[in-house]
């Protein structure tokens, strides 16, 4: 299914401009150029992330959008606008946008920008999965678990994760695959594999770099082991994706 | 505060004002340029065009410095018979084409980003009169409320297909035509625009 990405702009040449960029990239588009039509579309189209004009009208009812998401949705929004000024910036902060667009921005700019905030919004979905399962495991299964997602991009030994737990290697392996399901090895790779198609997903990040952020030292070593946990090599899993 | 403090923080207010309503105009040049690339609208002089959306650009700038002040909080109106006459007349220096008639001396104002666009929708219509060999009339009054500028071209007495004819070049008119909240009218001797008065 297409990303649905809604455009809140009044200026009819910019919205249009971005319309074309957004359909050209394969997203679904609609446009509203109102507090009121914005929230009809956030109840009947329903999108995946919002293009926010911060400078409506002369006012700033960007903003109060922006701050009303950020109350009451998990829809990530990227600001657009030409301030840039330290006030305004600080105002669009404090409604933690997932991204800031700046005018004249191109269509390079606009793609990256949303690129980046979907896979961020992603991700922080994922990580509050994780957090939920966290809170069962007993201290130190939870020790190593955190330590393998903080160190996802790093070789990760037995030795190590020995060290953070405080148990032997034996009892680490057991205890391990009783309270999460699986050996940690196991868990370290699913992690990467995870992590990987994430990434694929939503960036156009060059797939050898994906390879060495995961700690793969060569490209061949990291497709062969996406193809053993996925099917299909990372290049198919990006064309199968995109189509 | 003194009044040198005062000073200073107007100056950067309005500094920060100018630079903003560039960005956005520049935006829009860019926006122009991807807008006429997808709806394949080709344009008789690209070249053209785009030195007279630049000179609009710099004609709307120069108004906005003799207009402005800098401790106006709410956006300049400039004169609109003013930029059109002196916008018009740029045209005509590079081409004979148009030629621009006020049929009463009653100035109004407008907003300097909508001045732009107005100026952006007379390019379109030189462009055409390029294409057609034939020269452009604009005429200027005030009906209903709304201001009403003419397009004719010399000779051309029917334009009932126009729209038809013309249809992925009026893509960018139907665009620039609803940023000024105006209608656009084709009778059989001409097209109108009408833009409300704010």
């Amino acid at each position: 299914m297409k990303t649905r990405v809604l455009i809140v702009e009044d200026d009819m040449v910019v919205a249009s401009q971005l319309q074309i960029i957004l359909e050209k990239n394969d997203y679904t588009v609609s446009t509203c150029n109102n507090y009121k039509d914005f929230k009809e579309e956030l109840t009947i189209y329903q999108p995946d992330l919002i293009l926010l004009d911060i400078n409506l009208d002369g006012r700033y009812e960007g903003l109060q959008m922006g701050s009303y998401l950020n109350n009451n949705s998990n829809i990530p929004f990227i600001y657009i606008t030409g301030h840039t000024d330290s006030q305004t910036l600080k105002r669009i902060q404090m409604t933690e946008p997932a991204g800031f667009l700046s005018k004249p921005f191109r269509e390079v700019d606009v793609i990256s920008n949303i690129e980046v905030a979907l896979y961020n919004s992603k991700s922080s979905r994922n990580n509050e999965e994780d957090d939920e399962s966290l809170k069962t495991y007993s201290r130190p299964v939870k020790r190593t678990v955190e330590f393998i997602s903080a160190n996802l991009n790093d070789k990760i030994t037995m030795e190590d994760l020995e060290k953070v737990s405080g148990w032997s290697r034996f009892h680490l392996i057991r205890q391990f695959d009783k309270e999460v399901g699986m050996t940690p090895y196991k868990y370290i790779y699913d992690q990467k594999m995870k992590f990987a198609t994430l990434k694929l997903k939503n960036t156009t990040q060059p797939i050898n770099e994906i390879a060495f952020d995961l700690g793969y030292i060569s490209n061949s070593s990291f497709t062969n082991a996406f193809v053993k946990s996925i099917g299909v090599s990372p290049t198919t899993y990006r064309k199968k994706f995109s189509n | 505060m003194t009044n040198k403090e005062n000073l200073t923080s107007e100056t950067e207010y309005f500094i920060e004002r100018t630079l903003h309503r560039l960005k956005n105009n520049l935006q829009t040049q860019m926006g122009l340029l991807q807008i006429q690339e997808a709806t394949q609208r080709n344009y008789f002089n690209e070249k053209k065009v785009i030195t007279d959306r630049m000179f609009a650009l710099t004609l709307a700038y120069d108004s906005y410095h003799s207009n402005v002040k800098s401790d106006q909080s709410t956006e300049p109106q400039l004169p609109l018979q003013q930029f059109l006459s002196q916008f018009t007349q740029h045209l005509n220096v590079s081409e004979h084409t148009t030629q621009f008639k006020v049929s009463e001396i009653d100035e109004h104002a407008m907003k300097l980003n909508d001045i732009l666009v107005l100026a952006y929708f007379i390019i379109e219509f030189v462009d055409f009169s390029l294409l057609l060999e034939r020269k452009l009339q604009i005429d200027y009054n005030i009906l209903n409320k709304n201001i009403n500028l003419t397009f004719s071209f010399k000779d051309l007495t029917n334009y009932s297909d126009f729209k038809y004819k013309y249809e992925s070049k009026f893509k960018i008119i139907n665009i620039l035509k609803s940023q000024l909240k105006a209608t656009l009218e084709i009778s059989k001797t001409s097209i109108n625009l009408l833009i409300p008065i704010q």
